[in-house]
């Protein structure tokens, strides 16, 4: 048997594909087919598609930690280079906690009590409550509010929005009708969210309160003027 | 022959290397293996007929490999399976040559019988 290239491609292809082969084998671990019903195969389908997209998600996380990490590394030589990437986090950070002044598209809503009311009976649903303000911010954020003010204290994720008997209390702090809450995020989102019949929003209109849905293409949101300390929470990491 | 030894030293070969494939690149490796067997059958039986192209051949190989792989990729994203295109079409091609392999090599052997007896 003389050996010319064609059959020394033919060798070469057969040992590639061999090993192709061998490692897809030793890789993955068979299980026995199951005939699947069309139901069964959406189902399973969807539920691999989801795992898809959380492993690319997690490869991604990965991608990016092993680069910061890298960032690190890099940056250990030179500290001017350490204080800067610190900064920058400490700036990623400030943005999450409302620690500073932000500005983006968004929404205006002015909620106002009612004041027309004829008997004191009603009066009750005619007034904006503490509870109100809380589902249209609640509302807000599951629409994909990024940032979120009322009457210019800003919402984060230790304000508690209180009744204080005639007064409302946001962060500590006295606020009064009428409430002008701000939003940043997608306005035809957070409009839409805020526009739908089962919306707090509308059962607001429903009482008679008024009520004034503006977008804007751009809105300013003030940084959290309190200090919240922090004096029982350990980090145990 | 040439093809089945290389196959059978590949996956020795294979079993020792103990290469990781990437998670991601899972789906795709099937149809690769199903397009490289099909171009090795296809290449033998090109041989046996003395047709045998080597430019074809590994264009072919490599070609075919990377189109299938590409198919899966398209048809994840479009979330249709045209990876059964792919394996229907290597498929039956598999069959086809090895139907043509297969007479080839008899009546050969029955060729050389026959000079044998004269």
């Amino acid at each position: 048997m003389k050996i010319n290239e064609g059959k020394a491609l033919l060798l070469f292809t057969g040992i590639l594909t061999g090993i192709l082969l061998s490692i897809f084998i030793i890789n993955t671990t068979s299980k026995p087919a199951i005939i699947l019903t069309y139901q069964q195969y959406q189902k399973y389908n969807s539920e691999a598609n989801e795992l898809k997209s959380e492993i690319k998600g997690l490869y991604k996380d990965k991608n990016d930690l092993v680069k910061k990490l890298s960032n690190y590394y890099k940056s250990n030589q030179k500290n001017k280079s350490v204080t800067d990437t610190l900064r920058k986090e400490l700036d990623e950070i400030k943005l999450f906690a409302g620690k500073c002044k932000v500005q983006g598209t968004g929404i205006m809503i002015v909620i106002d009590d009612r004041h027309d009311y004829i008997n004191n009976e009603q009066i009750m649903s005619y007034i904006t409550h503490n509870t109100d303000i809380l589902r249209v911010v609640n509302e807000l954020r599951n629409a994909g509010a990024e940032a979120i003010s009322v009457n210019g204290k800003r919402i984060t994720d230790r304000t508690a929005i209180t009744c204080e008997g005639p007064i409302i209390m946001v962060n500590g702090e006295y606020i009064v009708p009428p409430f002008e809450i701000l939003a940043i995020g997608d306005p035809e989102a957070l409009q839409y969210a805020l526009s739908l019949p089962e919306s707090h929003i509308s059962l607001l209109k429903d009482r008679g309160l008024y009520v004034k849905i503006v977008k804007k293409d751009r809105i300013t949101i003030d940084e959290l003027s309190q200090k919240f300390t922090v004096e029982y929470m350990k980090n145990i990491e | 022959m040439i093809p089945l030894i290389g196959l059978i030293i590949g996956i020795i070969m294979g079993l020792f290397l103990k290469v990781n494939i990437p998670s991601s690149l899972i789906s795709y490796v099937p149809v690769a293996i199903l397009a490289a067997l099909d171009s090795v059958f296809g290449g033998v039986r090109a041989a046996l007929e003395n047709k045998f192209d080597s430019e074809i051949f590994i264009s072919g190989f490599f070609g075919n490999i990377i189109l299938a792989s590409g198919l899966t990729y398209l048809g994840d994203q479009l979330n249709v399976p045209i990876y059964l295109a792919a394996v229907l079409v290597f498929g039956s091609r598999l069959f086809n040559n090895f139907a043509i392999i297969r007479r080839k090599l008899i009546e050969k052997g029955r060729a050389r019988i026959k000079s044998r007896e004269e």
